[in-house]
Formats: C-alpha cells, structure tokens, sequence
C-alpha cells in the first residue's frame, strides 16, 4: 500500500464518526483511499508505506550520521543489520500510526509537579 | 492426599483451611511434591522459598489458636520473578549478567505475607518480561508447546498444581496471554488499582500487576488482598475499594455485552473463533444483551504500543545499553530494548496522543455496553520454537498476534481478565477475554463468574506425567 501520509486516507478522524455500532466495515467508513488493513494482517509489501525520508536505522555514511548514530547506539554491522530488519515491523506500525491527525489530542501523559512531595513519593 | 479439595482453589480450600480439616503444612507439602514431580519437565520454578515449611507450620499455629487473617491464610501462592522478595533472590530471568535486584519486599509480596499467604516461590519470567513463550517453561496441557508469556512460569505453575495461585505482570498482555494458552484464570486490575512498588519496571505506563487464578472467585479473593493506595507506585491511585466477591453469582440477565467485530475478530484460529462465538451465544441465553460494534482506531494500535513500549524499556535499561551488558540478554530481548532507542521522541507522543483518543473512544462505547468480550488470544498455545503458525489460512509470526487482543487494554488501562471458554481440537485451551470501564472490575468479574459457574471449562485438569 504506498499512500501519501500527509493525507492521512484512511484516518478515521477525517470520516466517520467512530466508534461505530452500526457495524460498518471501516474501508467503507473511511470513505475515500485505499482501506486501511490490520496491521500485521497484510503481507509485508503490501503493508509498506512510503517513506518521503530516509529510514530510521539507514546505514548510509555518505556524508550523513545514521539513525543508529543518532540513537547513542555503537553497535557491529552485524547487529545492526539484525535490529534493522527487527525494526521493519517497528517502522510498518509507527507509519501506520502517523497517518492519524491527532492534533487536537492531548498525550495521555500526566505531569505532576506534586509527586516528589507525596509521602513515598520520588522525583 | 487426603483433605485437600479437589477443586484446588483458594475457595475451596480456605474454609476447610479455616476449620482444621486440612493443614498449611499438609498443603504446602502437596504443593512441593507436584513441584518435585512435575517441574522438571514444565520448568515453571526458578527457586522455591527454603523457609515455606516454617511459615506454614506458624500458619498452622495460628488458625489452630483460631487467628484466621483471611482466605489467603495458609495458601501457597507464587510470584513471578520480578516481584521484589526480601528472603528469595529477584533475577526477572537475567541471573548471573551483573544487574542485582534489591532483597525487599514488593508491595504485593508484603500484602500477600500479612493476609497469611505462604509464598511458596518464584516463577519464570520471559527475561524482564519482554515475550510470550517464556522458555524453557513448558505448557502443561502439551509439554511440547509453550506456555505463553511473560508470565508463563506462573500460568503453568497454577496449571499444574504446583501452587494455588500465583502473580504475573502484564504490559501487553503478560497476565492474560499465558492464563488462556494454560488454561487458568488470569485478571489485570485497572491502571493504579494495585501497586507495581517492587516490581521490576518493563514500560511505566503499561505495567499492571496482577493474579493468574484457577476460578474468577480466587482472582476475586486476590484483588482484594492487594488493593490499596501505595505512594510508592507514582501510578497508584486511591479509589474506593469495593468488595468485588459481592460480583460472585450475580446473574447478568439485562447486562449489555458489546463486541467489537473489527480488530478482535479480524483473523483468529478457527477453534479459538467457534469458542468464543458460542460463549457470546451462551452469555446471551442467560440474558445479557449483546451489542455489536466497530471501532476502527484499533487499527492504529500496533505502533503506539511499540513506541511506547520499546522506548520505555530502552529508557530503562539506559544503564545497560551504556555499560554493554545488553549484550549478555537474551538475543530478543536485547534486539527489543536496542530497538527502543530507534523511537522517536515525537513518535512516542503521538503514541500517548494516539491512547487518549482509544481511551475516548471506549468511554463512548461504555456509554451503551457494561463490558467488552472477544477472545483473549486469536491462537492457541503452539509449539515450541515455532516462529509462525496458520491463523484463518495465512501464516502469521506467533509473537505478532499472540498480543494483538490484549494490548488494547493495556493502552487504555482498563480492567481485563481472561476465562477458560473451551479446548481447541488438539486439547489446548482457549480464553474469553471480558473487559470493562475504568476500575468497574465488579461488572469484568460478574460476568466471567456467570460464564464459569455454567460450565465447567475451569475444573479441566492437564494430565501431567513426572519428568
């Protein structure tokens, strides 16, 4: 599936209202775009996004630092090769991910300037 | 042995416990004699506690003097070993690779000691509770097929008898994965409903504690014991604590039943998918209303929970990734915790973006529903060393779908627990998964209840041969 992530096709934010109980399949629900498959559902090419930059674990060195370099990560080519084809997966799910607009969605993350004062609590 | 009940369950056994019909030590005793028959072949102890015996003579003691601390008195229960214990060594199934675990008590640990628990030992973890085949336990209904994971030591160590009941962790579905593949009960407690002070971290924000049980009434018992607000544990929260045995033998005639039908029905083995169809049918017959539903941001699921988990667990083991020593992990699991520093910063919000919209998405669904069914698992235990299996006539790796119905809620928080519903045609069992809104444990537990006291899945017994 090579979609344009900037689009966000099957993004069930820009369709219809979700959750659903009329039990409509989503790849009707979403309406225009190729319908969107589980992830891990679909083989491996199928599943592949576009990738409008370099991959995360490039092994490039021309001239440009690697994902791994960037990671902290001093590892053998041996070992990289291994997490990079572990990593696929990864970087199939997290593109899938992107394609969602969240942007009016606050992280569920709770700062808590409180927490070092709880008793028992630590900073 | 004589006196024990055959329903070996914290409610069968506390009340003849209670009456001096049967000893701590008698039972303890049994326990340690299926250990010594059957754990050479399933592996599910990595230490048993020298001191058991005495704590069950002083529990013998105590219920003679008529000092009865509660159904846990005299019970011998397990804990997975990342469960910190002052008097057994922690490992979290990486001994000997230079990282030491403090010898105190987990939060659990010290409740199950103060309501009369004999902690009997420590089961075998998938190593720092990444993975969903905890070698080299073995599953009890098939010592040639895994137990699931990461708590599969103690899934199979209730499977087998070899304890009553027993603790695991859950991030991605540690608890229920196992419960189901070994056929026992398994329930994670709401997010901050039981502290996780003294259990090794694996992904803050997904981690829950919690018991893997023989009936939904022991997984009752135990969630009461542990309950309670600890400030110890940053995600504790301080709710209410409701008696959830009251849930026990309430009928759910006119409880709404929602099932998703996208996602958790997707792709699931045949077996599994019969079973779990003909327990709808049958929740429905005893009148509850089933609702059908979609919710089609699971289909996004998959990469929030790995940015979230790979990079929690890089972040935690930032101190081995510097000195080197994740290169004396497992060979998965150091590609795992590797992997996490390869997650983006903005990936990992999007991810915690991505659960507060799921979140939303459910409270919209509990507007209409009281809890959420499907299977627990879309395939059952399967063989050892086997990287892929055939679900619904495509190959599919075991670790990608073995946890892709219990992550959900484990980003949304919400309590889920998994019955037995039946055995597939190769005698393996299959789980119910039964979920609920945020701390409503009481609706998740009545209608396991209701499901198990109408059959009798759960009194199925793996026969097992000495190694």
């Amino acid at each position: 599936m090579a979609s344009d992530p900037s689009t966000s096709p099957d993004d069930p934010s820009s369709g219809s209202r979700s959750p659903d109980f009329s039990a409509t399949d989503q790849s009707e629900a979403s309406g225009a775009g190729a319908p969107l498959r589980a992830p891990g559902s679909a083989p491996r090419d199928a599943r592949s996004p576009s990738r409008p930059y370099p991959s995360a674990m490039s092994q490039d060195h021309g001239g440009r630092v690697s994902g791994f370099e960037i990671a902290g990560l001093d590892l053998t080519a041996e070992r990289r090769a291994a997490i990079a084809t572990a990593y696929r997966d990864v970087e199939t799910a997290l593109a899938v991910l992107r394609r969602l607009d969240l942007t009016d969605v606050p992280p569920m993350i709770i700062f808590d300037p409180m927490l070092p004062y709880r008793p028992g609590g630590k900073s | 042995m004589s006196g024990i009940p055959r329903a070996r369950t914290i409610e069968a056994l506390a009340p003849v416990l209670r009456a001096g019909h049967l000893s701590p030590v008698d039972l303890l005793e049994d326990c340690l004699d299926r250990v010594a028959q059957f754990d050479g072949r399933l592996a599910a102890f990595v230490a048993l506690a020298d001191h058991a015996r005495d704590d069950a003579r002083a529990a013998e003691r105590e219920l003679r003097a008529g000092h009865w601390r509660g159904p846990l008195h005299g019970i011998p229960i397990a804990l997975k070993d990342n469960y910190l214990t002052h008097d057994l060594p922690t490992t979290a199934g990486a001994p000997g690779i230079g990282i030491a675990f403090p010898r105190i008590d987990s939060y659990a640990a010290r409740r199950l000691r103060q309501a009369g628990a004999i902690l009997v030992g420590k089961t075998r973890t998938h190593q720092f509770a990444w993975g969903t085949t905890t070698p080299p336990t073995r599953n009890p209904w098939a010592p040639d097929r895994v137990p699931g994971g990461s708590s599969g030591g103690s899934a199979a160590a209730v499977a087998a008898g070899m304890c009553v009941a027993a603790l695991g962790s859950d991030t991605g579905g540690s608890i229920r994965i196992p419960a189901s593949l070994c056929g026992v009960v398994g329930l994670k407690a709401t997010f901050g409903r039981i502290s996780r002070a003294g259990v090794i971290p694996h992904s803050w924000s997904l981690d829950h504690a919690g018991p893997l049980t023989r009936c939904v009434a022991d997984a009752a018992t135990l969630l009461l014991a542990l309950v309670g607000y600890d400030p110890a544990d940053p995600g504790s929260v301080d709710r209410p604590v409701a008696n959830w045995t009251l849930a026990l033998d309430q009928p759910i005639r006119g409880l709404r039943i929602g099932v998703c039908r996208n996602h958790f029905f997707d792709s699931n083995q045949s077996g599994v998918e019969q079973a779990v169809e003909a327990a709808i049918r049958d929740l429905a017959a005893a009148g509850a209303v089933i609702t059908d539903f979609r919710l089609p941001l699971l289909d996004f699921g998959l990469g929030a929970i790995f940015a979230i988990e790979l990079a929690s667990s890089a972040a935690y083991h930032d101190r081995s990734l510097r000195d080197g020593i994740v290169a004396h992990f497992e060979p998965d699991v150091r590609t795992l915790v590797e992997m996490g520093r390869l997650v983006s910063g903005a990936d990992y919000l999007k991810a915690e973006q991505y659960r507060h919209r799921l979140a939303r998405d459910f409270a919209d669904i509990f507007q209409k529903v009281d809890v959420v069914v499907g299977p627990t698992t879309p395939l059952t235990a399967w063989p050892v060393d086997t990287p892929s299996v055939a679900i619904a006539g495509a190959m599919e790796s075991v670790l990608a779908a073995s946890w892709r119905l219990t992550y959900p809620y484990n980003l949304t928080g919400m309590p889920a627990l998994s019955v037995p519903c039946g055995f597939d045609a190769a005698g393996m069992p299959i789980g119910l998964q039964i979920a609920g809104r945020p701390f409503d444990e009481m609706a998740v537990l009545r209608v396991a209840h209701a499901y198990e006291r109408d059959h009798d899945w759960s009194d199925a017994e793996p026969a097992l041969t000495a190694a």
